[in-house]
C-alpha cells in the first residue's frame, strides 16, 4: 500500500514537474511579433519577396531539455501578400496555392536536435495538400521577462523548399522561407 | 435627307450610332483578349503585353461608356416602331438597360482588380488611372464579378444581336436600319 502511494506520488510529481518545465508559449499575434516570409527567384534576375499576414501557433520550449521542444503552426493560405494584387490573385489560384481547395498550410513538429541556442526542428509540413517532412534550422534569439509583466522567448528559422515537391510549377524552383516567431508564455 | 448628328423620332443619329458600334466592337475585342490572355503561361512573350492592352483599352472604353451615358441623358431615343409589339418593347427595354449596366459593371470590376493594393492602371503608358479603393480580398471578388458579368453581357449581346437580325430578316422592319445610318423605309412590296 505504502509502495503504491509512493509510486503514485512520484508519478504525479513527475507529471507536474514535466509540465512545469516544458513551458508553453503562444505566438504573439496581437502584438504582431511573428513573421513568415518567403523568397523565390524571378526569372533569375532578382527575387520576389512575400509573407503571410494571418497565421497562428504555439510552441513549447524548455532550455534545460531542448529536445522536448514542440511547434504547431497554422497559416491561412489566403493571407499571402507580395505587394502586388494581380500576382497575389494568381498565387491564390489553382496553379499555385489553390487556396479554394487548400485553405491552410500547417506545420507540426516531430522532433528537435540541438541545444537551447539552436538546432534543427523536424516536422510535417502540409502545403497544398502535400505532407512532407522538413527540417528547419532554428536559432534562438532571446528569452526572458518583457517590460510589461510577461515572459517571452523568440526564435528565427530557415528552410529551403522545392516548390515542385508541393505541386507548384517546376520553374519556380527553390523557395527560401524565413520566419521569426516571438512567443508569450501562457 | 442627310445624316443627322443627333437622334430623331424615327432613327439614331451619327453620335448614337458611332457610340453603339464602337462600344459593341470594343467589348467583343476585349472579351476575346481577356479570354485568351488568362491562358498564357508565365514565359509567353505576350504574358505582359496582352493584359496591358486589355486594361488600357478597357479604361478608354470606360470613358466612352460614360460619355454615352451622358449623351443618353440629354437626347431622346427614337420612339418605338409601329411594328413593335408591346412584349418586344418591354423586353428590349430590359435588355438595353441590362447591357448598359452590365458593361459598366464589367469595366468597373476590371478596374478594381489591379488597383486592389494601390497600383494604378496605365493606359498605353500615356496616362494612368490611380487606385481609389483597397478592400480585403478586393482582387478576388472583383475578378469573379468581372468574369461572370462579362459572360452574362456577352450572352445578352448575342440575344440582342439575334433580336435585331430577327427584326431585319423576319419582321422586315427598320429596327436594325435605324442604327446603321442607312436609308430607312423599305419598299412595302
Amino acid at each position: 500500500m505504502t509502495k503504491t502511494i509512493v509510486l503514485f506520488t512520484t508519478l504525479l510529481t513527475c507529471l507536474v514537474c514535466q509540465r512545469s518545465y516544458a513551458v508553453e508559449y503562444m505566438f504573439d499575434k496581437t502584438g504582431q511579433h511573428v513573421f513568415i516570409t518567403f523568397k523565390a527567384s524571378h526569372l533569375g534576375f532578382s527575387y520576389i519577396l512575400g509573407h503571410f499576414k494571418d497565421f497562428d501557433g504555439t510552441f513549447s520550449h524548455d532550455p534545460a531539455a531542448p529536445e522536448n521542444s514542440t511547434v504547431n503552426v497554422t497559416i491561412d493560405a489566403r493571407s499571402l501578400d507580395t505587394d502586388h494584387a494581380e500576382r497575389d490573385k494568381h498565387l491564390r489560384g489553382s496553379e499555385y496555392f489553390d487556396v479554394a481547395a487548400y485553405p491552410s498550410v500547417t506545420f507540426t513538429s516531430t522532433g528537435y536536435t540541438g541545444s537551447a541556442k539552436g538546432g534543427t526542428l523536424t516536422g510535417e509540413l502540409n502545403l497544398r495538400g502535400v505532407s512532407k517532412t522538413v527540417e528547419i534550422d532554428v536559432n534562438k534569439i532571446g528569452e526572458g521577462d518583457d517590460p510589461w509583466g510577461g515572459y517571452r522567448s523568440g526564435f528565427e528559422g530557415n528552410v529551403i523548399l522545392d516548390a515542385a515537391d508541393y505541386g507548384f510549377p517546376e520553374w519556380i524552383g527553390d523557395v527560401e522561407v524565413y520566419l521569426v516567431v516571438e512567443g508569450v508564455r501562457r | 435627307m442627310g445624316i443627322q448628328i443627333s437622334d430623331t423620332t424615327t432613327r439614331y443619329g451619327l453620335i448614337s450610332t458611332f457610340l453603339h458600334w464602337l462600344i459593341a466592337v470594343t467589348f467583343i475585342g476585349l472579351f476575346g483578349i481577356g479570354w485568351y490572355m488568362v491562358t498564357l503561361g508565365y514565359y509567353d512573350s505576350w504574358y505582359t503585353t496582352l493584359p496591358h492592352w486589355h486594361k488600357s483599352i478597357g479604361m478608354l472604353l470606360f470613358i466612352v461608356v460614360l460619355s454615352r451615358g451622358g449623351w443618353r441623358l440629354f437626347v431622346r431615343k427614337p420612339s418605338r416602331l409601329e411594328a413593335h409589339r408591346s412584349w418586344e418593347v418591354m423586353s428590349s427595354w430590359i435588355a438595353h438597360w441590362l447591357l448598359g449596366i452590365g458593361v459598366t459593371v464589367v469595366l468597373v470590376s476590371g478596374y478594381f482588380i489591379p488597383t486592389a493594393q494601390g497600383s494604378s492602371i496605365s493606359v498605353f503608358n500615356w496616362f494612368a488611372f490611380p487606385a481609389v479603393l483597397s478592400l480585403p480580398d478586393q482582387e478576388d471578388i472583383s475578378g469573379a464579378v468581372h468574369r461572370y458579368v462579362a459572360y452574362f453581357v456577352f450572352g445578352l449581346g448575342i440575344a440582342h444581336a439575334g433580336a435585331a437580325l430577327k427584326h431585319h430578316f423576319f419582321d422586315k422592319d427598320d429596327t436594325l436600319r435605324r442604327i446603321l445610318l442607312v436609308s430607312s423605309h423599305r419598299n412595302p412590296s
